[in-house]
């Protein structure tokens, strides 16, 4: 009877407290969200169970122990190791031709970017949150979770799960706050201006993409280069048609693989202790604020743009709000908002593909300098 | 002078951004000037369809150019 009663004081059951009882409930509404609504499954699903698993009593299941998770958080996450993999697989699964077509869009991703400075002000001036905690909740508004994961655990990995997750969220809420701003920044004229086809690009130019970017991005902003060069790399593998089996690897089983790592991890950082505090509500609502300035940003940059465009040339404001990166829901959103507002007259989803793929390169390389100025 | 130091990385890191992503763009024209796509050679048995199908309705008719205007 007595070793009965030891063993149940030292089960989990005994020492479950209220806060694990919430983030059962957090980890469950991901779960919820990723099943029925279809909300980045591959990531909420990881996330949400590794929630969970963080949040068993003396299990030793969370990143900031001594357990499994803690092993791969600080042999994956601290060492930078998983978000430039999740990379290379995401610069197998781009393509850049929409961008390569029409150069000008890069400047669309670049302007997208506005959000994350927005809200790296608003962390540090109005919230009292450090320099460093500001930029990575500034960095959600990116809308990339690689590079929010990659810039976060090193300026501050305290913060990782809270990010993460807003990050995730956000892309995955693209249809939702993404249109309202569109509607209110442009006229029905504005909506219904029809770009026309991009110009083909040569294969060699398609091959030198990828060489030249990771050169000179890298060159400019060497911190960026894990992000950057992995991508880069990924990309190459796609372009230059001689690595089919790598290509399928860094594309399918690789990506999948650091996905499941990765995800766990991360959800793993969702202890109830670092996670129920009042700074993880300012976090998710810095990272809405962070989202809707960069969607505002592209937007507001493609009609300045149009004002120096002849008629004919003039681009649809719209795809600005594509550069936030999330690829490539954004460029499907703005698609169907435009072509919901001109009755299916105008598609513009490859137009879009182009501010958003540049987006992907924004973010990177301002989490670079991020890094650069702020991480020594 | 922190937040003023804040606002200065800010504005640095916008900066950047914007000067990487313009001089790619500038590089990538660059590099799609000087290698550009190469017109793709018409398709032998697409020219004999068309041939034959306009021979059939203008009987002495001449293919003598097919452009695909997309």
């Amino acid at each position: 009877m007595e070793n009965f009663l030891e063993l149940l004081q030292r089960s989990g059951f005994a020492n479950l407290s209220w806060g694990n009882w919430v983030m059962f409930a957090v980890g469950g509404v991901l779960i919820f969200l990723a099943i029925t609504k279809h909300y980045e499954p591959l990531l909420l699903i990881p996330i949400g169970f590794g929630t969970i698993l963080a949040n068993l009593p003396l299990a030793e299941m969370g990143s900031y122990g001594n357990g499994i998770m803690a092993l791969i958080y600080q042999q994956g996450i601290k060492t930078e190791l998983l978000p430039p993999i999740i990379f290379l697989g995401v610069g197998v699964l781009t393509d850049f031709r929409p961008l390569l077509g029409r150069p000008l869009t890069f400047l669309l991703g670049a302007a997208a970017q506005f959000g994350i400075f927005v809200a790296a002000l608003g962390a540090a001036y109005l919230l009292d949150f450090d320099f460093k905690e500001a930029a990575c909740i500034g960095i959600i508004g990116g809308a990339d979770g690689p590079t929010s994961i990659f810039l976060t655990s090193q300026l501050a990995p305290h913060l990782l799960g809270p990010v993460a997750v807003a990050a995730y969220s956000y892309m995955s809420l693209v249809p939702i706050i993404q249109p309202p701003i569109m509607r209110l920044l442009t006229s029905t004229r504005e909506r219904a201006i029809d770009m026309p086809q991009a110009r083909p690009v040569s294969k060699t130019a398609v091959i030198l993409f990828p060489i030249v970017t990771g050169i000179l991005a890298s060159l400019a902003i060497p911190s960026s280069a894990p992000l950057i060069g992995m991508l880069m790399f990924g990309n190459l593998l796609r372009e230059c048609g001689v690595t089919e089996r790598l290509r399928k690897t860094a594309g399918g089983s690789l990506i999948d693989i650091v996905t499941i790592f990765l995800g766990l991890t991360v959800g793993a950082t969702m202890d109830s202790e670092h996670f129920l505090t009042h700074r993880t509500l300012l976090i998710l609502v810095l990272g809405a604020v962070a989202f809707s300035f960069s969607t505002a940003g592209g937007v507001i940059f493609a009609k300045t743009i149009n004002l120096f465009l002849r008629e004919g040339k003039k681009i649809n404001p719209c795809i600005g709000a594509a550069g936030v990166s999330a690829v490539p829901m954004a460029a499907r959103v703005v698609q169907k908002f435009v072509s919901d507002s001109t009755d299916g007259r105008v598609n513009p989803l490859m137009p879009a593909m182009g501010p958003n793929v540049a987006g992907v390169i924004g973010s990177a390389v301002a989490a670079g300098v991020f890094l650069t100025l702020l991480g020594g | 002078m922190e937040s003023l130091d804040l606002l200065l990385i800010c504005v640095s890191a916008f900066v950047a951004v914007f000067c990487l992503l313009a001089v790619l763009a500038l590089v990538m024209r660059i590099i799609i000037f000087v290698f550009p796509q190469k017109e793709a050679a018409a398709d032998a048995a697409m020219i004999a369809a068309i041939a034959l199908t306009v021979s059939a309705l203008y009987p002495g008719t001449s293919i003598t150019k097919v452009e695909e205007i997309k």
